[in-house]
Formats: structure tokens, sequence, C-alpha cells
């Protein structure tokens, strides 16, 4: 992602004449901070049941249908947590990784585990279930915002390293 | 839309292929579809021809490996690929094809293996 922006290659050596103790901890910081504007589209994207669902059910196969009330919550994860709408909104993290010699880092967007069918079974769908995907579209209308900021954020993190 | 092109091309590889969801009638192995994006840029300088599409292909099986193999097949039928996609009228000519990312995943409710494909697909209609 780091080599489509111009100015990349000379900001990452000027953080790895920092060290790679500051200059990994910089280039983090700056991956991070570039990834904060994906990260609220997302949680604002990802999908949210209601407290209350209301339309015609019926108790069972053969037994007649009609208008109720529905309340699904609260829910629990397959730990028992209790689960409440916004579940898996309020469970997206960013997660980030150095490579050995801390001169790169990537970050990972996602949900926690608790909240996987948010990815598994909504994002990708099931074979009985048309997928909604909400992540991926998000990620794609939000990359050149990203590698944008991720220049700006590289810039002042490296004139603070620098300080 | 670049879909009955894919769909075309698709069921040539050997197995029932659906849009979206395998239908309550069929039973895994098949195929399932989908247009995740399929737009032409817009630039005001003059009309671009080419459009581009990110396609999804999911393989079911209730074999693993028969599901990767469902992938393989799949890959394979668009490895040096270029040119018409699916032997329509109009044409859709496929450009430029590049796979984007590959996973598998365990259904545990049905026991279905699942190898998830996505291509980039830069093609051209008419």
């Amino acid at each position: 992602m780091a080599s489509e922006l111009k100015g990349v290659a000379e900001l990452s050596a000027k953080l790895r004449k920092l060290g790679p103790a500051i200059g990994g901890k910089a280039l983090r910081s700056a991956a991070f901070k570039a990834t904060t504007p994906a990260l609220q589209a997302a949680r604002a994207a990802a999908p949210a049941g209601r407290d209350e669902y209301s339309g015609e059910y019926s108790d069972g196969p053969g037994k007649p249908r009609r208008v109720r009330t529905v309340r699904p919550y609260p829910g629990k994860t397959y730990k028992g947590r209790l689960k409440m709408p916004g579940y898996a909104s309020r469970n997206l993290r960013r997660v980030s990784y150095f490579s050995p010699d801390r001169t790169a880092v990537s970050v990972h967007l996602g949900v926690r585990r608790e909240a996987f069918y948010a990815l598994s079974f909504v994002e990708f769908g099931t074979s009985r279930t048309p997928p909604r995907p909400w992540l991926e579209p998000t990620w794609r209308a939000l990359q050149s915002t990203t590698l944008a900021r991720l220049a700006e954020m590289l810039r002042r993190e490296v004139e603070k390293a620098a300080r | 839309m670049i879909v009955d092109a894919f769909y075309a091309r698709l069921s040539m590889v050997g197995y029932n292929a659906f849009p979206h969801v395998i239908p309550q009638e069929f039973d895994a192995p098949a195929i399932t579809y989908r247009v995740d994006q399929d737009n032409a840029p817009t630039e005001y300088d003059g009309t671009r021809t080419l459009k581009e599409a990110l396609v999804t292909v999911d393989c079911w099986s209730t074999s693993y490996l028969e599901a990767q193999q469902m992938a393989d097949a799949v890959e394979s039928s668009f490895v040096d690929y270029s040119g018409d996609l699916g032997g329509l009228s109009p044409a859709v000519s496929a450009n430029y094809i590049r796979k984007e990312r590959r996973f598998d995943l365990l259904e545990q409710a049905t026991g279905l293996y699942r190898v998830s494909l996505q291509l980039f697909i830069a093609y051209t209609r008419g």
C-alpha cells in the first residue's frame, strides 16, 4: 500500500535512520492514525440488529401465522457473553503487526472473535443467505483517503521524532 | 453488466453455478458468484469504454479437497485468458484479469466447505 505513495520511500528512509525503536513506533502510530477514518466508517456501516422485530410469525410448521413482536435480544455469544444490538460495531478493532526488523508495519481491521458472524455470515454470506458486504466496500471507498492520511501522518511523525 | 458473460464462462467449468446463493432444491458441489463492484470511472475529457468489475466466486462442497479443486478449476479457466468472456452478443471482452484474494471457510451448520475467489476484471462491451 505504501509503495503507491509519492515520497514514502524517502520518509521510510528517514524513519530507518531514527533507529528501529523510535522509527517503528512512529510508523505504527502513523498507520493507526491513518486508518482511524476507515475504522469510524466501518463502525457506522457494521450490521446492527434491533431491539424488537414486528411481523407475522408462526409457532412452528403448520401452525397459524400471527402478528407478533419479537425481542431477540439479549442474545449470547459463543462464550456466553450478553450480546446487544451493535455488538459487532463495538467489537471492531485494529491490530498491528511489525516485521521482524521493525521497518514495516501492517494494520488489520476486523471484528473480534466473538463477533465473527458479522464477517462470516453477513459480509461473506452463507450457502443459503446472500452476502451483505459492509467492511470491504467501506475500506475500498476510503482507501485513497487512508493513503493520503498515511503520507501526512508519516511526515508529522518523522518531524516529531527528529526533534 | 458483466454478470451474464461471467455466468457463461463459469458454466464451462462443469459445476452448477448460481448467483449469490445455492437454491434450496440444489445441493453442493456448486458454485455461487456475485458482482461486488462494476463501474466505469467517471472521466469528463472523453468516454472511457473500459469498465472494471470485482467478481466473487464461491466454490461449495462437502469435501474440502473438492472445494479446493473446484476453485483451482475456476482459477485455471482464467489463466492466460483474455478476449471474449462468454460468447455473448454484444461480446464482453476481458482485457485484464487479476486474482484479488482466495480464502477458505467451513460452514459448520451445513458442513459445507467454501473456497472463495475474488477476481478483478477490466473489460469492454460491444
